[in-house]
């Protein structure tokens, strides 16, 4: 693939931004699906133009809804052509090389283009603001996208303030809780889905939102995890919540939507205490030992600027901050799923239930 | 003196989609174009601190001299390479000096040298690389961004 030799065709973006919103807003007219939620302390509407994939896009988002009404800081707006016949000129722009994700970084507007022929394709205009969403298709969104979406969009919208959303999981009490960071297969949802089978507040499994303004703290994103396969066996209150089998770097993985399996009470922020770093020692006991905020930096950067793009410098500089913040440790998590909430419980002040 | 370093050159971070923090006694860099990053630990923190000062290689060396106990020609040789290897990693660029580059502070305390350590992480490098980014301006698409780097 020469990126050089395959310079696409020219977009306008005013025209091809406007052209789209214009066609989004043609067929919400012939009947939409409007969802508030709240987003890192503020208002965010969902306008999904299609019944299909509203059933699609909500179930991760379902515990953050509130009842609709007030000015949204955000407005979304999702569509699919298959539905609505909607479809945005950057899904026929030419010179994208094979399997292509693209994205298109600019001061003030992002867009991205997954998979060439396109699958979806997001867009966040800073100006209005206003985030487009457009999937050829309802029953072709993967499960792994409906287990964080929009995952792009906010990321663009928080940009500008200090929340940051991270690859990472998060478990925690009533006074603060655990950032948990981790590479695949490092065991950060086993040891978050351990602390949540022991009764502790859930902010997320795979990305979660940070800020340090002006305490540390972890909010809710998407009420999904993903698990490896065989850990899912060991806990079997969680199957229901299956919502696809993916294979992440050769280890077959599920994903799971847990509002329904676990209670609405169960998801929340909290002030962070601490940053985690687990990995799986087969055999062995779970404990506990320092590390350094470098190891933590290290080990949250990747999987947050590489599914991230745009902004990363911001993105970067808001993760300093926070790992800035906090102590880190290293946690070898055992094979007894039991002793991971005992050993975190004592070593931490969480104020767990 | 920097071999292979201008003294009469500047340096500087080489690009913005640079990035850095430092941890106490370590530095965490990540270039997002390269999808590289990077634990700079040891001296390798004051030679990072001083290159983002903007400062040139003879002062750089001088300032590790006059912060380290140590043999001077050692520590020199080892700033030399430390700097070699940060612009051979495409993290650091030397480029004309348009003012006089500042001076790094004189150290209140001396301690013992520790060597300059750079460690390379490539992990990320795949996944970056593997999705184009295409910079654009308010004139809009296309601007294929310059510095990206071409695979076959």
């Amino acid at each position: 693939m020469l990126l050089a030799s395959s310079a696409p065709a020219a977009i306008d973006h005013h025209t091809a931004l406007a052209a789209w919103r214009v066609g989004f807003e043609a067929a919400a007219r012939a009947g939409e699906v409007t969802t508030d939620i709240i987003v890192a302390n503020a208002r965010v509407r969902i306008r999904i133009a299609s019944a299909s994939l509203a059933e699609v896009l909500l179930p991760a988002l379902r515990h953050l809804v509130v009842p609709n009404g007030g000015a949204p800081a955000l407005t979304i707006c999702a569509c699919d052509e298959a539905e609505t016949g909607v479809r945005p000129a950057y899904a026929d722009a030419l010179g994208r090389g094979a399997n292509d994700h693209t994205f298109i970084v600019g001061e003030r507007r992002f867009i991205a283009m997954e998979d060439n022929p396109v699958s979806s394709i997001c867009a966040y205009d800073r100006d209005e603001p206003i985030a487009l969403y457009w999937t050829n298709a309802a029953d072709a969104v993967q499960p792994w996208k409906r287990c964080k979406p929009f995952l792009l969009l906010f990321h663009w919208w928080l940009l500008a303030c200090d929340w940051q959303p991270v690859h990472a999981a998060a478990v925690g009490g009533k006074i603060g809780g655990l950032l948990i960071g981790g590479r695949t297969g490092a065991g950060k949802s086993t040891t978050a889905l351990a602390c949540v089978r022991a009764g502790w507040t859930f902010a997320g499994d795979d990305y979660v939102l940070i800020g340090t303004d002006p305490i540390p703290r972890v909010e809710p994103l998407f009420a999904s995890a993903r698990l490896k396969a065989d850990m899912v066996a060991r806990m079997p209150n969680l199957a229901a919540a299956h919502a696809g089998t993916p294979t992440v770097v050769g280890r077959e993985k599920v994903d799971l939507v847990l509002l329904g399996t676990l209670s609405q009470d169960a998801f929340g922020g909290f002030p962070a205490r601490a940053i985690v770093l687990p990995r799986v020692r087969a055999g062995g006991r779970t404990t506990v030992r320092p590390a350094s905020p470098a190891e933590a930096m290290t080990t949250l950067m990747p999987g947050t600027l590489h599914a991230l793009r745009g902004g990363s410098g911001a993105a970067f500089a808001k993760i300093a901050r926070f790992v800035a913040a906090l102590p880190v440790f290293r946690v070898d998590v055992g094979s007894d799923l039991a002793e991971i909430p005992e050993v975190l419980a004592r070593e931490f002040e969480l104020g767990l239930k | 003196m920097t071999e292979g370093l201008a003294d009469d050159m500047a340096l500087r971070v080489a690009s913005d989609s640079i990035h850095s923090k430092t941890f106490g006694d370590e530095v965490v860099v990540i270039d997002m174009a390269s999808g590289l990053y990077f634990s700079l630990r040891g001296s390798a923190v004051d030679i990072w601190s001083a290159v983002e000062a903007g400062a040139a290689p003879s002062a750089i060396a001088a300032m590790l001299a006059a912060r380290y106990d140590g043999e001077v020609p050692k520590i020199e040789a080892l700033c030399q390479r430390c700097l070699l290897d940060l612009v051979g990693h495409g993290l650091v660029s030397p480029e004309p000096a348009r003012s006089p580059a500042p001076q790094p502070a004189a150290p209140a305390t001396r301690s013992p040298f520790v060597e300059p350590q750079i460690e390379r992480y490539l992990d990320m490098q795949d996944l970056l690389l593997l999705d184009p980014v295409h910079e654009v301006t308010e004139a809009g698409w296309p601007h294929p961004s310059a510095v990206l780097p071409q695979r076959d």
